[in-house]
Parts: C-alpha cells; sequence; structure tokens
C-alpha cells in the first residue's frame, strides 16, 4: 500500500527545528540563572561585599569580534545553500568553522590573561569572587561553542557529500540558527560582564 | 527520522507489516516507541517507589521504637545498624535518599514520564513524539541516573544525607558529616544526570503538543491531562537549567576549590578555612527557584489525570474546561515568583518577604478553583466507583486538606514558628506527597487496559485504595499537632529531648499506619505485574471515554493507528449529552453512522470483541434512567 492513501497530517514546523528553539529557551535560563547569582553577589548600596572590579581581558573583545563575522559567514553559507551554490557554500562552512576554532583560541588567550592577573578560577582572597563568575560564564559559554563547532563541522561533512542543498536545508538551517543563538550569547555576556562589573 | 516526511513513510511501512518482528533489543531495551518508553519509565519508577518507600519504613521504626533492637535492621544494613539500632549518619542518609527518590525519580520522572510518554500522542493524535531519539535518550539518562543514586548507598561513607535539599555548606565541605563524601558527589553526578533527563523528555513534550496535533484537535479540544503536561514540561525547561546552575556551582565549590557558597567557615575549632567570599543563601535562591516549580512539576500532571478520570467516571462534561486550564496557567506563572517562601527566616529583608507570601496566598486562588471544579463534577453525576476512580477522589481530599495547611505556611509570620517542623512535613506529604502518588495510581488503574491490554483486577484495586488512603491520613494528619508543638523535623531520637518524649505515643501510631500502608502496596504490586500477563483481557475502549487514546487498537503498533490518524471533531468531554442515546460521544467519531476505528480501505480490522460485563452494566444504566425518567 502507498502511503498516499493516508497522508498523516504535517506538522507546521520541522520538529528538529521547534526542539532546538525550546533547547535554546532552556539554555538561556541556565546563563539567566548564573547571571542573576552574579548580580545577587555582587556589593548592594551599602558595598557590603567585597569586590574586585576589573578590566575584561582584551581577547574577550577579539571573540567579540570574531563571533560577529563568524555569523555573516554562517548567514552566508546559509543562503547559498538556499540557492544551491554549493562550492560557496562548503566554503562559507569552512570559513565559519575556521572563525569558530579562532574563537576558542582566542578565549583561550583571555583566560590567559586572567591567570596572569591572579584571577584564577579559585580565589585567592574573597573580594576576587567576582573572577570566578567570569570563569564560570566564559566557560559555559565555551561549552556550548563547542557543540556549534561540532555542529558546523557535521554540516561541513554533509555538505562535501553533496547532503545539503535547496531540498535538503534541515541540518543547515539547525547549525545556522544555533550558531547565531551562541554568537548573540557571547556579545550580551560580554556586554553585561563590561558593564556589570 | 530527520524529517516529518520519512517519518510518516517509516509508520507506514509499519502499518504494513504488522507482524515484522522486532529484535528483543530494538523492542524492548533501545524502544524508540512512545509506549514502551512510557513502560520503562512506570516500572523503573514503581522500583524507585518500593526502595522509596522502604527507606521511610526503616525511618519510621527509629523513630517509634528508638531503643529496641531490630534484628532485621542488621541482616539488611550491615554496618550502618549494629545490634540492629540504626546508626545516626544513616538515618540521615535513609530520609535525604528518601526524599531525593519520592520527589524526583517517582513523582517527577515516574509520574511526567510515564504518562506525558503514553498519552500525549495518543490523546494529540500523533504517530510518536516529535523526536522519538531524544525521548529513547531521556529514559536512559533517567536509569544512568537512578543507578548512581542508588550506588551512593552502598559506598563506606554512606549516602548524601544533608536533606533532599543538600544546603551547602553542610553539603559542600567533605568534613562536616560523613555523607558530604562521596555520596554527596555521586548524588549531585545523579542529579545532573536526571536534569538532562528531564529537559530532553520536557523539550519533546512541548514539541510534540505544539506541532503534532491531529486534524480538527485544536488547542481548546485537548484534554486537561495534556494541558497539564504540556504545563509541566514549560517548567521543568525553564526551571531545571536553574538547578543545573546551583548544582554546578556547588561541584565547582566541593571539587575545584571555588567558594560561591563558602565564606568565613570554622570547623572543628580550627580557624577559618580557604574558601572565602562566597554566600550560602545564594544557594537557596538558586535551588527554591526549581525547587517550587518542581512542586507544580509533580502535582500538575496528577491533576490533569484526574480531571480526565472524574469527567469519564462521573459521566459528566468536566465543570468549567476554560477554567481549568487558566488556573493551570495561572499556577505555573505563581509558581516562578514565589519561591522566597521557603525562605522566610534566613534573614530576608521583611518587606521582601511580604511580597513573597502574598503571591503565595494568590495560589490559593486557581487551586481553589480546581478543587471546586472537580466536585461540581461529581456533584449529581452518574458515578462509576472504579478504582482509578477512588485514587481521583482520594487526590481531591488530600489536595484540600494538604493545600488548607499551605496558606498556614505561606505566612510570613506563622512560619517563624512552623519553619523546619513537623508542620511542614505533614503539609507536603499531603499536598503533594500523597495527593500526587493517588493521581499516579489513578492514571496507572485507569490506562492500564490501554498499556497493556488487559484489566487489572478490580476488588485488589479497591483494597489497594482504602488501605492506602487510611493510612495517608493516619500517618499525615497528626505530624500537623506534633510541628504545632514545635517538634522539628530530621531529629533522630526524639526520647534524647525531653520536651518531645510526650510524643512517643503518637510516633508509634504513625509508625503502624505506615507500615500497614506500606504493606498494602503489596496488593497494587501483586495486581500490576499478575495482571500484565494474567489479566482479563481489555475491550476496545473499557471506559467508554471519549478521548483518541481509545480508538487506537488493542494490539499495540509502533505508529498507533494502522491507518490514518483519526480526525477530531469536538471536545473531550462531551459525556451525557441529552441528543445522544450513548452516554459518550468520543471525539473522534463525526456522526452517527461513521465506524468506531477508521480503517483505510483493503485492510482488515477484527473489531473488538464486546465484553459482556460492559454490555450488561450498559443495560442496566440505560434501566435506571428510564426508572428515574432520564432518558
Amino acid at each position: 500500500m502507498k502511503s498516499t492513501k493516508y497522508k498523516d497530517p504535517q506538522p507546521n514546523v520541522a520538529p528538529a527545528k521547534l526542539n532546538l528553539w525550546l533547547f535554546i529557551v532552556a539554555s538561556s535560563m541556565l546563563f539567566a540563572a548564573v547571571v542573576s547569582a552574579f548580580i545577587v553577589h555582587r556589593p548592594d548600596a551599602q558595598g557590603r561585599q567585597a569586590w574586585t572590579a576589573f578590566d575584561l581581558p582584551i581577547y574577550f573583545l577579539y571573540s567579540t569580534f570574531i563571533v560577529i563575522i563568524s555569523s555573516v559567514t554562517a548567514y552566508y553559507a546559509y543562503k547559498m545553500a538556499k540557492q544551491d551554490e554549493l562550492g560557496a557554500n562548503k566554503y562559507f562552512l569552512l570559513g565559519t568553522l575556521f572563525l569558530g576554532v579562532l574563537f576558542c583560541l582566542s578565549q583561550y588567550m583571555g583566560w590567559q590573561q586572567m591567570v596572569n592577573l591572579d584571577l584564577t578560577f579559585v580565589n585567592a582572597r574573597p573580594e576576587d569572587i567576582s573572577a570566578s563568575y567570569v570563569w564560570v560564564i566564559t566557560l559555559l559559554h565555551f561549552v556550548h561553542i563547542l557543540g556549534g563547532i561540532g555542529l558546523i563541522f557535521a554540516t561541513w561533512i554533509q555538505a562535501i557529500r553533496l547532503n545539503v542543498h535547496k531540498k535538503s536545508m534541515l541540518l543547515m538551517s539547525i547549525t545556522h540558527t544555533y550558531w547565531h543563538f551562541v554568537g548573540l550569547l557571547w556579545i550580551l555576556l560580554y556586554l553585561f560582564l563590561y558593564f556589570a562589573q | 527520522m530527520g524529517t516529518a516526511a520519512l517519518h510518516a513513510d517509516h509508520h507506514d511501512h509499519h502499518g504494513d507489516h504488522q507482524h515484522h518482528k522486532e529484535s528483543f533489543i530494538s523492542k524492548y531495551v533501545f524502544s524508540m516507541d512512545h509506549k514502551m518508553i512510557s513502560k520503562q519509565f512506570l516500572i523503573t519508577g514503581i522500583i524507585m517507589g518500593v526502595i522509596g518507600m522502604g527507606m521511610s519504613m526503616l525511618f519510621r521504626l527509629q523513630l517509634a521504637w528508638p531503643d529496641e533492637q531490630f534484628g532485621i535492621l542488621e541482616m539488611l544494613l550491615g554496618k550502618w545498624a549494629v545490634d540492629g539500632k540504626l546508626d545516626p549518619n544513616f538515618y540521615m542518609g535513609l530520609v535525604t535518599i528518601h526524599g531525593t527518590i519520592m520527589v524526583f525519580y517517582v513523582l517527577t520522572a515516574g509520574l511526567s514520564g510515564t504518562f506525558s510518554n503514553l498519552l500525549i500522542p495518543l490523546q494529540v493524535g500523533a504517530r510518536d513524539m516529535a523526536s522519538p531519539f531524544m525521548n529513547m535518550l531521556s529514559y536512559w539518562f533517567f536509569l544512568a541516573s537512578s543507578i548512581v543514586l542508588l550506588s551512593s548507598v552502598f559506598i563506606e561513607t554512606g549516602p548524601a544525607s544533608g536533606g533532599w535539599t543538600v544546603y551547602p555548606p553542610l553539603s559542600a565541605l567533605e568534613k562536616a558529616m560523613p555523607g558530604s563524601g562521596l555520596g554527596m558527589t555521586l548524588w549531585l553526578s545523579a542529579i545532573a544526570l536526571f536534569i538532562i533527563s528531564s529537559l530532553l523528555g520536557g523539550i519533546n513534550y512541548i514539541s510534540t503538543v505544539l506541532n503534532m496535533r491531529t486534524k480538527g484537535m485544536s488547542m481548546n479540544r485537548m484534554p486537561l491531562t495534556i494541558w497539564a503536561f504540556f504545563f509541566t514540561a514549560i517548567l521543568g525547561v525553564l526551571s531545571f537549567p536553574v538547578l543545573l546552575g546551583a548544582a554546578l556551582f556547588l561541584i565547582f565549590d566541593r571539587s575545584f576549590g571555588t567558594s560561591f557558597y563558602l565564606s568565613d567557615i570554622y570547623l572543628e575549632g580550627v580557624g577559618a578555612l580557604e574558601n572565602i567570599g562566597g554566600s550560602p543563601v545564594l544557594y537557596q535562591h538558586l535551588f527554591w527557584f526549581l525547587g517550587h516549580p518542581e512542586v507544580y512539576i509533580i502535582l500538575m500532571p496528577a491533576l490533569g489525570i484526574t480531571s480526565e478520570v472524574i469527567s469519564t467516571n462521573a459521566r459528566k462534561p468536566i465543570f468549567g474546561y476554560t477554567a481549568m486550564i487558566i488556573s493551570l496557567m495561572g499556577i505555573s506563572f505563581l509558581s516562578f515568583i514565589v519561591w522566597g517562601h521557603h525562605m522566610f527566616i534566613t534573614g530576608m529583608n521583611p518587606f521582601l518577604g511580604s511580597v513573597f507570601m502574598i503571591l503565595t496566598l494568590i495560589i490559593a486562588v486557581p487551586s481553589a478553583v480546581k478543587a471546586f471544579n472537580y466536585l461540581t463534577t461529581l456533584w449529581k453525576g452518574n458515578l462509576r466507583f472504579t478504582p482509578a476512580m477512588l485514587f481521583s477522589i482520594g487526590l481531591v481530599s488530600f489536595f484540600i486538606s494538604g493545600g488548607l495547611t499551605g496558606i498556614y505556611l505561606g505566612n510570613a509570620a506563622m512560619d517563624i514558628q512552623l519553619h523546619d517542623s513537623y508542620f511542614v512535613v505533614a503539609h507536603f506529604h499531603l499536598v503533594m506527597g500523597s495527593a500526587a502518588i493517588f493521581g499516579m495510581f489513578a492514571g496507572i488503574y485507569h490506562w492500564f487496559p490501554r498499556m497493556y491490554g488487559r484489566m487489572m483486577n478490580k476488588p485488589l484495586g479497591y483494597f489497594h485504595f482504602w488501605f492506602t488512603f487510611v493510612a495517608a491520613y493516619l500517618v499525615f494528619f497528626p505530624m500537623h499537632f506534633m510541628g504545632l508543638a514545635g517538634v522539628p523535623r530530621r531529629y533522630y531520637q526524639f526520647t534524647l529531648v525531653k520536651e518531645f518524649e510526650v510524643w512517643m505515643d503518637v510516633n508509634v501510631l504513625i509508625t503502624v499506619a505506615a507500615l500497614v500502608g506500606g504493606f498494602a502496596q503489596l496488593f497494587f504490586l501483586f495486581n500490576f505485574f499478575y495482571s500484565i500477563f494474567k489479566g482479563k483481557k481489555s475491550v476496545q475502549n473499557p471506559w467508554q471515554s471519549n478521548s483518541l487514546e481509545w480508538s487506537a487498537p488493542v494490539e499495540r503498533i509502533h505508529g498507533n493507528w494502522p491507518g490514518a490518524i483519526p480526525e477530531v471533531y469536538r471536545g473531550p468531554y462531551e459525556y451525557s449529552r441529552p441528543d445522544r442515546e450513548e452516554d459518550f460521544f468520543p471525539q473522534y467519531i463525526a456522526d452517527d453512522n461513521s465506524p468506531e476505528v477508521l480503517v483505510p480501505e483493503g485492510e482488515t480490522v477484527v473489531p473488538a470483541a464486546k465484553d459482556p460485563e460492559e454490555v450488561e452494566s450498559s443495560v442496566f444504566f440505560a434501566a435506571i434512567k428510564r426508572v428515574f425518567g432520564l432518558s
């Protein structure tokens, strides 16, 4: 019997895509929790809590620029796949992958800078607890970036196998959405840490 | 299974070859069928429930007869009960693990995991979950988490023992108590795995409800079970990541040496520890931001199940369908902004306390709407007292009697006296413990025929209900009075405190009731496992219910319906419509002429045999109606 005889109602959105959006919501809640903890812990008007205010490593700013550029390349990778420009799609994917790795390196340099300032993950003085929060927030984001790099890599492999094109956009569009999410997340976290110090 | 189209093809293929053999591994172990996954959740939940309840019976023995020596304890626990007397540290461990198991493993995963998985695709009309693979992972993370948690009972230093809320600094410092060593590490690992499982499940439930409903199943035609599971899943997706954050900070403090929760600690008279600059109250904020929604994650599925069971067995439309949904929505929203009522005595600003107090008391409004609607649905209904119906009515009883004491506890001023006393224990065991477990039992008795194609034994169900119901009140009601007199919870031995010795008789009563109630569960366990294999074969729609799950064939197939997915023509609660001869009008029947099960062309489905008992009972009800001039 052919499936045309009884056609199941089709969902409005691809299930995987909706699941991704729900994951984004859940993961935003995790960051909301950590950022709220930071806000609650910060000194109040009376300044009862000792708290070190320090300039964020300059590499974190570089990371922000890298992530913005990578969002642009991810967008073009998506657009090219949609127009069946398979060659360009692959190059933009590879470019995004490269920028993703570059972002990781830049974060590593940033952490190195913090260690050099004696702002380690385990605080040496009570007031350095502020640095511990910076570490937790950046590390949690880093884990999300690693997931994104994995997705881009998987998409790139599929693109080489000619599985990414106009009629097969699911993986590409998931990668595209997720990468924008982690990018936007970093920009927001950077701005937060910059102004909240 | 990347796209929906592929998905549908896969199932149609299945429909063609119903006798196609699946391997044991793919059918029972790494199953991606939501019905099988729901059974996996249920049976794991039942096993965890037996363990959790068994632990409570052990520490109840200690509380009733602290000076007695029980040979059986030494036999069971070895060095934790030398000479048959329970070790104080292990007592704390038992209390902690009992709480953890019951709250997370039985009433979150066992309840929501079982019935969301079973009912969401069947009641909204979907072949399976949005992502069957994530669904499978959700179960396997849950099982791994259960194993890690249970393994902590068998280690040298004992399980985590700082109470199920694991407040630092007690839980953060290894030296604080034996249970804060490896046991606590295992507890945190187990909870981290549990959160992953819960998120995988929750994302799937929301996605399926929003995206996979069959034709005609608009949101306002969904059964209240689905609404309840939907809101439960939303609460889980929003609050479990926050618990993950809290647990991560605790893990960093314990294993990496950071100080998010720790500051100025003096231990064993020795100077301050190296951990400095943290705040233990921060943990309570993060924990209770999950913790309060968590109690509704536990309760709301039970409330949804009750709505469905009461309406079906009262043969009446549920009273106030929209009001039920709005009250669920109200409870869900409020649950996120009341966490401070767990922290009134942490030195919170009294003004903030009064804000939390008012918000907490407002929850009484949607809760009362629900209780009122249950009672008005029962009012003048053609009640059928099936075991599921009795358990649902039991839930309403616990929901009211336990909910009322919530109004006392929600008052910031009264909480100063009642905090951490047996009054709290009594309150939450009635309103979220007993009520939710009764909802779970109602669900099991009601949907057992859907899960296994067989009926559970009714008389055993009645025994189970009455023993459990009476025992639960005998156990938890006296605790209110103990709490009012200031008896604190989690104490090991009340004979050591002159003040509380007068309560020993009450403690004995509670323990005896707990033992009777505990052993009454054997009725259930026997009934459940016996009926899986030997129960009476079920008919297609044993409760003459309206919702979509009863249109699927008794023989369970992957993809749920052999032919097309049935369409839905009306709401789920159209019982006893005056224009209909029968007192129910299923959602999937267009009018009087359409066949009950929609069969594709060229396929034959053997019509379900009519159960003589059911026929008889409907004749009986028709006769009664005629006598009273109702028909």
